[in-house]
C-alpha cells in the first residue's frame, strides 16, 4: 500500500498533470474491469452494505451484505479451480425466500431451503453454501453408485479446495475444525478414502484428471442400472491414481487404466534427466502403444525439478523447449485432439514445490 | 477456458425470517407443538435449531443445524441415494 502511495506521489510530482491523468486512466480502468465483472462488482456491494449494516444495523443491508459477499467469495474462488476445460463447480445464486406475514412460500420438490446464521456469522453461511454447492453440482450422475466413505472423501475434498481458494484463513479454519476433521475421524473407511483423495489432490489430478473422467463417466453411464462392478471401477481409478501420485523415484507404476467404461492412458515425465538424456522418441512411442489400445483419452504428466529453473537456467529452458515439442510431435503425429493443458504448482512426495503441466488428448477414434 | 455461466440457485431463510416463514407454509404451530422433526436425525425442529428444509416426492423434509445432519441433507434432497423416508405432508 506504502509504495502504491510512493508511485502515485512520484507521478505527480515527476510528471505533473501528465501523471494525474495517468492515474486516472488506470482508476477508470479498474473500475470498469469492477463493473464489468459480476463478482468483482458483488465484492464491492458486500463491503458497501456490511458498513451500511454496521453503522445502521438494518436487516435489509445485513440480507444485501451476506447475500453479495457469499456470491463474490464463492464465486471467485472457484475461478480458480480448473476442471479440465471448465470451473468447477458451478456458479452459486442466492436467493432469499420472502416469507413475510401474508406471503406464502413456496416449496418446490427437489429445491433446497437454508436457514442463514446472522452476519456475525458468515463464516458458517459461506461454508454452508460452499458444502451445498459441491453436493448439488459436483459428481452428478454417479452419486448413486459411490460407496458413501468415497463420496463423503471427494465432497470434503472439493469443498476444502473451494475454501482454500477464497483465501480467508478464518473460513477454512472453522470449516477444518468443525467439519473435515471431525468427519474424517468419524470412519476409518473415510480416513483411508481421504488419504488417498489428498495425495492426488497434492499432486494436482483430483480436480484435473479424476474429477474430468468421473464426469465423463457418468455421461457413459447415464440410464444405466448401479452395479457392484461400477464401484469397483470408480475406486480402482482413485488407486491407480494414488499409485502414481506416491510413485517414488524410479518405481514402476501402471500408467494405464482400462476397465468396461473407463481407459486411460498417463505418460509421466517427471525426471528431467530421463527426457533431456534420450530426447522425446521414448515418449511418443509410448503414446503409440497407448493409441493402439483405444483408450479414451491419453494425459500427459509433466512435473518440472524443483528450482530448475533458478539453479540451472538452461537445463531449464532446453527442459521447457523439449516438452513442447513432445506436445508439438504428438499433435502431428497422431489423430489427437488437444482437450485441455493446465499449468499448475504442486507438492511432490518430498514435500517439494514443483511446477507441472498436465495436457489430455483424446484420440480421434473417440468422437468418431 | 469456457466462461459460460451456469448457475446453480439456492434459496435462503433470512434468521429473523424463521417464525415468517413456517407462518407462510402453514407449519408454525405443528413447529410450537414440537410435531416437525429433523429426517436425518429425528430431533424436534425448534425456532431456533431449523437449518433448511426441501421437498421430496411431495413430502417436506426437515433438517436441524448439526453440522452432520446438514452434510447428509444436502446431498439427498438432490436425490441421492440415501433415501429419508420420513416427513410432514402439506
Amino acid at each position: 500500500m506504502i509504495s502504491f502511495l510512493e508511485l502515485i506521489i512520484e507521478l505527480v510530482t515527476k510528471y505533473g498533470v501528465w501523471g494525474i491523468i495517468v492515474i486516472f486512466v488506470v482508476i477508470i480502468i479498474y473500475l470498469l474491469s469492477v463493473i464489468l465483472d459480476e463478482d468483482k462488482s458483488a465484492a464491492w456491494r458486500a463491503r458497501f452494505y456490511k458498513a451500511v449494516y454496521k453503522i445502521s444495523g438494518k436487516s435489509e443491508a445485513e440480507k444485501r451484505y451476506i447475500e453479495n459477499d457469499i456470491s463474490s467469495r464463492i464465486n471467485l474462488a472457484r475461478r480458480n479451480m480448473p476442471f479440465g476445460k471448465e470451473y468447477l463447480p458451478k456458479a452459486i445464486k442466492v436467493q432469499w425466500v420472502e416469507g413475510g406475514e401474508g406471503k406464502t412460500a413456496q416449496i418446490k420438490e427437489n429445491v433446497l431451503l437454508i436457514r442463514l446464521d446472522p452476519a456475525e456469522s458468515q463464516e458458517r453461511n459461506i461454508v454452508l453454501l460452499a458444502n451445498a454447492l459441491v453436493k448439488r453440482t459436483s459428481l452428478v450422475g454417479i452419486r448413486y453408485i459411490l460407496e458413501e466413505p468415497l463420496e463423503i472423501s471427494i465432497d470434503l475434498n472439493l469443498v476444502k479446495n473451494l475454501l482454500r481458494e477464497i483465501g480467508n484463513k478464518k473460513i477454512l479454519d472453522w470449516y477444518l475444525r468443525n467439519e473435515y476433521i471431525p468427519t474424517i475421524d468419524s470412519s476409518d473407511e473415510i480416513k483411508k478414502w481421504n488419504e488417498k483423495i489428498v495425495e492426488i489432490d497434492e499432486r494436482g489430478l483430483f480436480t484435473r484428471l479424476l474429477l474430468v473422467e468421473l464426469d465423463d463417466y457418468s455421461k457413459r453411464i447415464a440410464g444405466k442400472t448401479e452395479t457392484k462392478e461400477m464401484f469397483d471401477e470408480i475406486a480402482g481409478l482413485v488407486e491407480f491414481l494414488y499409485k502414481i501420485s506416491t510413485k517414488a523415484y524410479g518405481q514402476d507404476v501402471p500408467l494405464d487404466y482400462i476397465t468396461k467404461n473407463i481407459k486411460i492412458g498417463v505418460i509421466l515425465v517427471g525426471e528431467t534427466s530421463k527426457i533431456l538424456l534420450t530426447g522425446i522418441e521414448p515418449y511418443l512411442k509410448a503414446f503409440a502403444y497407448k493409441t493402439q489400445q483405444q483408450l479414451t483419452s491419453i494425459y500427459v504428466i509433466r512435473w518440472d525439478k524443483e528450482f530448475l529453473g533458478t539453479t540451472d537456467p538452461k537445463i531449464y529452458e532446453q527442459f521447457v523447449e523439449i516438452t513442447k515439442k513432445l506436445d508439438e510431435k504428438i499433435l502431428e503425429k497422431f489423430r489427437v485432439q488437444k482437450d485441455f493443458e493446465l499449468k499448475y504448482i504442486c507438492i511432490d512426495t518430498l514435500g517439494n514445490k514443483r511446477k507441472a503441466r498436465i495436457s489430455r488428448y483424446i484420440p480421434e477414434y473417440v468422437s468418431q | 477456458m469456457k466462461r459460460e455461466r451456469a448457475y446453480e440457485l439456492i434459496r435462503v431463510i433470512y434468521h429473523k425470517d424463521t417464525v415468517n416463514f413456517f407462518k407462510s407454509i402453514g407449519l408454525f404451530d405443528k413447529l410450537t407443538s414440537g410435531e416437525i422433526l429433523c429426517s436425518v436425525c429425528g430431533e424436534k425442529i425448534t425456532i431456533k435449531n431449523f437449518r433448511a428444509v426441501t421437498r421430496k416426492s411431495g413430502k417436506l423434509l426437515f433438517c436441524c443445524d448439526k453440522d452432520s445432519c446438514i452434510q447428509e441433507f444436502t446431498s439427498v434432497s438432490k436425490g441421492g441415494k440415501n433415501d429419508i423416508v420420513s416427513g410432514t405432508d402439506h
